[in-house]
């Protein structure tokens, strides 16, 4: 402990270090134990595989083979899941449709969680009349169904590219972190340490991003986590009424041309849907593995 | 203290409230780039509109007015619920949003009624049966469920069911020129109403289900529920009266917030069921761009989640007398 | 000598709880206890010493990881160990009542007091009653109750909700619902830790003139023996999930034996002597899942011999009424 000030490296700084370093391989232990969560990350994992071989699996996802459609999965070698009505591989498409699924919720998510936690750690850290007002404009945002909005929005621009699907998806879902992030720093911020920060003169961007946010980081990580999963289903019930970027192959328009060929071609939708099945599963059980393990609060014992 | 104060009191807020959400839809409308009523008066001449309706159209909004008087234009429209005329479906926009509602809460209405019933029952028996065989299965099933995406399981069902089956019909809220006895009538859209119900229900039921079950868990370890068995009542008593009743509270609080997800749930299943509920209608103006309908709908929408809390304000007043002041 | 009888026969009683770790917190080890009829009996010990849990354990309402390992609770000649789980529901508030430490969180916030407190009297006194007959008189005696325990406006306090009162008047409202049935055995966990000092003497006086009244018998359960004083007639005191000395109140204050209870005493600071410093008993409580060999107490006790006190105790009877569980009072100390 050199001569600094005590709001860096001193008390509270260290203190929270070796408590962080022995939190970690606990929850780390209890996160293998639950068997739910480590499935739910095998099944992200093997889809975000897949997302990435997909220019091996299919080197031409649009191309249109007629000749060869609406072939049944495993009839053919080349084409484990069969074809769609315009002899797409279909196994080539949800991988690419992996892609942009995953670019969609990381992006998305990455947007909306910043802004939350900002906003949530600012309500929270400064209250009185700061938090009144975002609570206000949360409140009031979380009375239009999210859905309707995005519609609203999305259907405004002209171009539907993918940033705009992901922008709106972000700006209309950034309110229940912020809520989650605000009741956790509530109770953080009255902690001796935080205090001890204060006193010793550290800027408050410094507090709020160095000493309080790391201490909330759970709630943060499991509500990430679930978010995703919801991310999944707009993104894809967006696509599946035909809304989003026309260009990109995307899971959603795949159900609905498997719905519209349901049908001569019922696996086309079937497997597609299931792919988003599995990958919103495995969101909510590695959240709910996230959250078994890092709930039992904070104790030093 | 008084339950009818608090009432009065809760419905006075609600009131700005709605005010300050018509107003953000505005902003919204108005703050994405490229002008979007410019483009609405090219969506409708792409329609064929005449002359006359674009001028109709251009008056209503407004739109060489300066844009405070705009949006003053909008908030009277929005309070005489006059939101305009929709040119691709040929009719005023109230006239198209108060028969889609009223079927949409056909579907709705005992679906949540269905699914709440349902998952405070499970609920209570899970969580006086903690780890058991029953709550381990149900709390599994539940995370299933939960994960699918309402527009899948809409499909499945309908593949299964209705396509190679062949028990239930496949669209619709009736089958079209249909006539017989009230009984026969009744039954055909008992029929219809029948497969679109039970994925609205799966949906929820999985989310309330596990919440009712965690309140449950929570309230079943306060120390006046060993009170109420020191004082020698039966189980089952101690459970559904002094135990459920203060569980109920957070649930009732989201089951008024999950409202926002209803709506969107129900929208994909009434696409994938032509179902003609608002949900079906808002989609078809999205993709039609058909701006008015759209906003209509909206608002419309947003006045139901605004009710939907404050209902559910008042029930947790009902039944916890802190809150009452 | 009057003849006293025990309403309570404790013998052996062993309660134990298994944690997620597997392992078994022996909370209650062996207890024999008598709780004498129509007197005030103390329960004494600090915190985690096992008091709560053998309070628990005569009206069977362990949490789901606990369990009744061994043992007899004689209650009026009747085994409540071997009663079945409906007898055992005619007891609880009807004979044998509870109250609790904490007022605030053992009522429940939305019903009405006069509705919990009328709920035992409803369930235990007129359940073959007609309803309609019921509701008034239920009332009536939720009044009658409340007034004997010298609540100002009792018909208004009953139709309003917990919340609306103050700590003291929750734990007498709680004291009310105890008493409803008028039982023959209240026991009181801590009753009066969580209030004010003021408060505190008001409730034990309400207490004291209730049981004089009643001819009620209290198991009265606390850590302060300032309270024991003023109230209790009998103590017991225990440590690490065993019994270690009972007798007359002023007996253990004047003429206590175990070395526990010496320490006990003695680390209370008092007006009348100077002090250079707080006496505390040095050393930690023992670990209940693994606890010291013999006697509880002998890894802090001064006068501990490592032979002897290895082995568990026998209780000593040093003078009528007044048991020891201490080594150093049996023969086999002298020969050493």
């Amino acid at each position: 402990m050199g001569g600094g000030n005590l709001g860096t490296s001193g008390l509270g700084g260290s203190f929270v270090g070796r408590f962080k370093e022995r939190r970690y391989s606990l929850t780390l232990r209890r996160f293998w134990k639950s068997k739910m969560g480590v499935l739910g990350l095998l099944s992200i994992l093997s889809f975000a595989f897949l997302a990435l071989l997909a220019p091996v699996i299919d080197s031409k996802p649009g191309l249109l083979r007629p000749g060869e459609r609406l072939t049944p999965p495993l009839e053919s070698a080349s084409y484990l899941l069969g074809t769609d009505s315009l002899g797409r591989n279909l196994l080539g498409l949800i991988c690419w449709g992996a892609r942009s699924a995953f670019t969609v919720i990381i992006s998305a998510s990455a947007i909306s969680t910043s802004i939350g936690v900002v906003l949530g750690l600012v309500a929270a850290y400064y209250g009185g009349a700061v938090d009144s007002v975002i609570i206000k404009i949360i409140d009031i945002l979380l009375c239009i169904p999210e859905f309707f909005l995005i519609l609203l929005a999305v259907s405004m621009f002209h171009q539907q590219t993918l940033t705009v699907v992901i922008l709106t998806l972000a700006i209309f879902s950034w309110m229940d972190v912020s809520r989650v992030v605000r009741s956790a720093v509530l109770s953080i911020r009255e902690l001796p340490y935080v205090k001890a920060a204060r006193l010793s003169g550290a800027s408050d961007a410094r507090i709020m991003f160095l000493h309080i946010l790391p201490n909330a980081l759970s709630p943060i990580i499991v509500i990430m986590a679930l978010r995703m999963g919801d991310f999944i289903m707009t993104e894809t019930g967006l696509t599946f009424i035909g809304l989003g970027d026309p260009n990109v192959i995307s899971w959603g328009k795949t159900v609905n041309e498997g719905f519209q060929t349901l049908r001569v071609a019922p696996w086309v939708g079937t497997f597609t849907g299931l792919a988003i099945f599995l990958l919103t599963l495995g969101f909510n059980l590695l959240g709910d593995g996230l959250r078994d393990a890092l709930d039992v609060k904070q104790r030093l014992t | 203290m008084n339950l009818r104060e608090f009432v009065i009191r809760r419905l006075a807020l609600a009131v700005p409230i709605f005010f300050l959400a018509v107003t953000l839809i505005f902003v919204i409308l108005h703050s994405v780039p490229g002008d979007p009523i410019s483009m609405i008066v090219a969506e409708m001449r792409y329609y064929g509109a005449s002359r006359q309706q674009i001028e109709a159209l251009k008056a209503y909004y407004g739109l060489d007015k300066p844009i405070w008087e705009q949006y003053l234009m909008w908030i009277s429209h929005v309070l005489q619920g006059n939101f305009g005329y929709s040119i691709p479906m040929h009719a005023p926009v109230m006239d198209l949003i108060g028969p889609a509602l009223l079927n949409t809460f056909i579907l709705i209405g005992p679906a949540f009624a269905i699914s709440a019933l349902l998952s405070i029952y499970l609920g209570v028996v899970c969580a006086t049966r903690q780890y058991s065989k029953t709550d381990n299965l149900a709390s599994f099933f539940s995370l299933f469920t939960w994960s699918m995406p309402g527009f899948w399981t809409s499909i499945m069902v309908l593949l299964v069911f209705s396509l190679y089956l062949g028990w239930f019909p496949s669209s619709g809220m009736q089958t079209p020129g249909f006539t017989g006895t009230p009984l026969e009538m009744f039954t055909d859209r008992l029929s219809h109403l029948a497969l679109p119900l039970f994925v609205n229900v799966a949906g929820s039921l999985a989310m309330n289900f596990r919440l009712v079950r965690s309140c449950m868990l929570e309230v079943l370890r306060e120390d006046y529920i060993v009170t109420a068995r020191s004082k020698g009542l039966r189980e089952r008593i101690v459970v559904y009266k002094h135990a459920l009743r203060n569980a109920l509270l957070p649930v009732v609080t989201s089951l008024a917030l999950g409202v926002r997800w209803i709506f969107m749930g129900s929208t994909l299943i009434e696409f994938v069921f032509t179902w003609p509920g608002i949900g079906r209608l808002t989609l078809q103006a999205a993709v039609g761009r058909d701006y008015p309908l759209l906003m209509g709908a909206t608002s419309v929408l947003t006045i139901v989640t605004i009710l939907s809390n404050l209902i559910a304000d008042v029930l947790y007043a009902i039944i916890d007398p802190r809150v009452r002041y | 000598m009057r003849p006293e009888r025990a309403l309570v026969r404790i013998s052996g009683l062993k309660t134990f709880f298994s944690t997620d770790f597997g392992d078994t917190v022996r909370a209650v080890d062996g207890v024999d206890l008598d709780i004498i009829e129509g007197k005030i009996n103390g329960l004494v010990g600090e915190s985690a010493c096992g008091k709560s849990t053998l309070s628990l354990s005569i009206v069977k309402l362990l949490p789901s990881n606990g369990r009744i390992a061994d043992g007899r609770i004689l209650f009026s000649g009747e085994d409540l160990i071997r009663k079945s789980e409906d007898d055992m529901r005619e007891i609880r508030g009807a004979q044998i009542s509870m109250i609790f430490q904490d007022p605030t969180s053992s009522l429940n916030p939305v019903f009405r007091i006069g509705s919990q407190i009328g709920e035992a009297i409803e369930l235990h006194r007129f359940k073959d009653e007609p309803k309609e007959l019921t509701k008034k008189v239920v009332r009536e005696e939720v009044t009658t109750i409340l007034q004997l325990l010298r609540v100002p406006d009792a018909e208004r306090v009953a139709s309003h909700y917990p919340h609306e009162y103050s700590g003291g008047m929750r734990q007498r409202a709680m004291i009310a619902m105890a008493m409803s049935c008028r039982p023959k055995l209240l026991i009181a966990d801590e009753p009066t830790t969580n209030l004010d000092v003021t408060i505190q003497a008001q409730v034990n006086e309400l207490i004291l003139d209730m049981v004089k009244k009643l001819g009620t018998t209290v198991l009265l359960i606390t850590h302060d023996l300032g309270i024991v004083a003023e109230m209790c007639d009998r103590v017991a005191i225990m440590y690490a999930g065993k019994v270690v000395e009972c007798a007359d109140t002023s007996t253990i204050f004047k003429r206590s034996k175990h070395p526990y209870t010496e320490a006990l005493l003695s680390s209370i600071p008092r007006v009348d002597i100077k002090h250079k410093r707080l006496e505390g008993i040095p050393g930690r409580v023992p670990s209940l899942v693994d606890p010291p060999p013999g006697c509880r107490f002998h890894p802090r006790c001064r006068y501990a011999r490592a032979k002897i006190c290895t082995q568990d105790p026998p209780t000593v009877e040093v003078e009528e009424g007044h048991r020891v569980a201490c080594w150093r009072y049996t023969d086999v100390w002298e020969s050493d």
